[in-house]
């Protein structure tokens, strides 16, 4: 426990001082709002512009956890720090569980200051419990979706990790609902949203901040199932991929 | 009955062995195969050397003994349990040849991180102290010099004070000065008993530290003994010429009791190794007048190593002709 702790600790702080991945993660998400959000502004009541940030934030969380665990295992791999990490009585659960538990701490973050600008922008501010519901939501969801971006990080080097997650990242995201809203797609991939976990992220963040969406225990239980089994699918696959390589 | 766990390791550890392996074949896909049939054991407070040129398999056997790698045929064992088993990797300290450090952390943080690996280890403090870096516990990584780097990795190695150091060339891209400190270094813990398990391709690092040296080429494994015999050996002159006398006319020119081999290089061309070889040379001079001498020259330890690893593929290609003429004459 205490090296899962510390190694999570080290994650959090290789993240965090690493303005390559600080910069893009914080300020995409942010420059997409200001533009779509603000400057072509959709949202007219505040029911609308609870939902655009949630969007937004759904955004941001996709994008800080995938690229967060993807480079980051996949430079480890590269660099020999993961060889060395494994000549160590240091479990790979654990070291995959590290790099899981930071980037859903990112995602949080990345999440908090997209909120936090929206609110500045929109002169609004969330309740409390709100609050505190987005970021435990954010938290889950980085968490659960940290593991397709490890997935992609036991497969690829970096450079090409970059890439792969820029196409999985953008697909998933407008896809999910996020970029635009999903009843102006076509029925087909309204239908297929309902299998993304990046839907199911907007779901739940919509409902945590906006205090007029309420969520069935349906849904709810429907968005954890698509989120958890997100996570438990390519942790395995990340696991098996690990165990191939001889890195 | 079974021995158990505990009974094996018991076992291991009266015997005087701390690591080894057994009858290694490793292939990477389909490619040459990296170790072929190689068995070695590296005694407890010894250093052992591993030496060979770039490509002849000593990573592969670090990694094999690290648990890094799956064995494919043979046994690999340290503390007479897998490498591959948490308790045991607790026991052993690793230097590996590219071993990345995160840039964004620091010095004393690194350290702390290695340490929480370990269920004892000693405090982070006490080891930057050891290693000199006290001064630099709170640099950020890549604020430092490739030596103290790997001085920071060796920290990391010894933090859990491991019973096997493991070092995968230890000196490698590090300066003068820096080499120098790092081999006063794992001088004193040679000194302090601790069993270290050394590759390098720099032979005066073998020499300085090692109490036996292994030489592999091409994976297989061409000598093991004891670093004062492989110096004995380099005391010796070696002689390389190109002569058309055959090999009979020169084992009957060659002074009897003089302990001198003569070896084909390729045909025509031959190495001679011997304490004195002006005999010979005076009676290859005299038989054959169009002799040539390519190179004369005392032997110092590397030469040995050559002179092994040109036996070695003399021999190989000795056993490939006789394979050819059977299966001509067949």
């Amino acid at each position: 426990m205490r090296a899962l702790l510390e190694e999570s600790r080290c994650e959090f702080r290789k993240l965090y001082r690493d303005p390559a991945f600080v910069l893009p993660s914080l300020g995409f998400p942010m420059a997409f709002f200001l533009l779509f959000g603000v400057m072509l502004p959709y949202a007219k009541t505040d029911a609308q512009r609870w939902i655009t940030i949630a969007n937004y934030s759904a955004f941001a969380v996709l994008g800080a956890c995938l690229f967060a665990t993807s480079l980051s295992l996949a430079r480890e791999r590269e660099t020999g720090v993961y060889a060395h990490k494994r000549s160590t009585p240091l479990s790979v659960s654990d070291f995959l569980l590290a790099k899981a538990a930071a980037g859903a701490g990112f995602s949080c973050v990345a999440a908090l200051a997209l909120l936090l600008l929206a609110c500045a922008c929109y002169g609004m501010w969330p309740a409390w419990q709100n609050l505190t519901s987005f970021l435990l939501v954010s938290l889950v969801c980085g968490f659960c979706l940290s593991g397709l971006g490890l997935w992609v990080g036991s497969l690829f080097r970096s450079n090409a990790a970059a890439v792969v997650v820029n196409l999985i990242f953008m697909p998933m995201a407008f896809l999910g609902g996020l970029a635009l809203p999903l009843k102006v797609l076509p029925v087909s991939i309204q239908h297929a949203a309902h299998v993304l976990a990046s839907f199911h992220s907007g779901e739940l963040l919509r409902a945590a901040l906006s205090p007029e969406i309420a969520l069935t225990a349906k849904t709810l239980s429907q968005a954890l199932a698509v989120l958890l089994g997100t996570g438990a699918v390519f942790a395995i696959l990340t696991g098996r991929a690990l165990a191939r390589s001889s890195d | 009955m079974h021995p158990t766990h505990s009974q094996v390791a018991f076992s291991a550890s009266q015997s005087g062995v701390i690591a080894g392996w057994k009858a290694i074949h490793y292939r990477y896909g389909k490619r040459e195969a990296a170790l072929d049939d190689f068995s070695l054991q590296i005694n407890r407070g010894e250093t052992l050397a591993l030496l060979g040129p770039n490509g002849a398999g000593k990573s592969t056997a670090v990694k094999l003994l690290l648990g890094l790698l799956p064995t494919q045929q043979g046994s690999v064992h340290v503390l007479g349990h897998s490498p591959r088993d948490t308790a045991t990797r607790a026991q052993l300290g690793a230097v590996l040849q590219t071993q990345g450090l995160p840039a964004q952390l620091t010095v004393l943080e690194q350290l702390t991180l290695q340490a929480s690996y370990y269920a004892v280890a000693a405090k982070p403090a006490e080891v930057l102290q050891q290693l000199n870096l006290l001064a630099l516990q709170h640099r950020r990584l890549n604020q430092l010099s490739g030596g103290e780097k790997r001085r920071l990795e060796l920290a990391m190695a010894l933090i859990a004070r491991p019973k096997l150091l493991v070092l995968d060339e230890p000196t490698a891209g590090v300066d003068i000065a820096e080499r120098a400190r790092i081999l006063d270094l794992l001088s004193a813990l040679k000194a302090q008993g601790m069993s270290i398990l050394l590759t390098t391709h720099l032979i005066d690092e073998a020499e300085r530290l090692a109490d036996r040296v292994a030489y592999l080429q091409a994976g297989k494994l061409c000598f093991v003994g004891a670093t004062s015999t492989l110096q004995q050996r380099a005391g010796r002159t070696r002689l390389e010429f190109i002569s058309a006398l055959s090999a009979a006319q020169l084992d009957a020119i060659s002074p009897k009791n003089a302990s001198i081999s003569v070896l084909p290089l390729r045909p025509g061309h031959w190495l001679a190794e011997g304490p004195d070889l002006n005999e010979l040379l005076r009676g290859i001079l005299q038989q054959d007048a169009t002799a040539k001498i390519v190179s004369l020259s005392p032997l110092r330890l590397e030469d040995a190593l050559r002179t092994l690893s040109d036996s070695a593929a003399a021999h190989a290609t000795a056993i490939t002709a006789q394979g050819e003429n059977n299966a001509r004459a067949a």
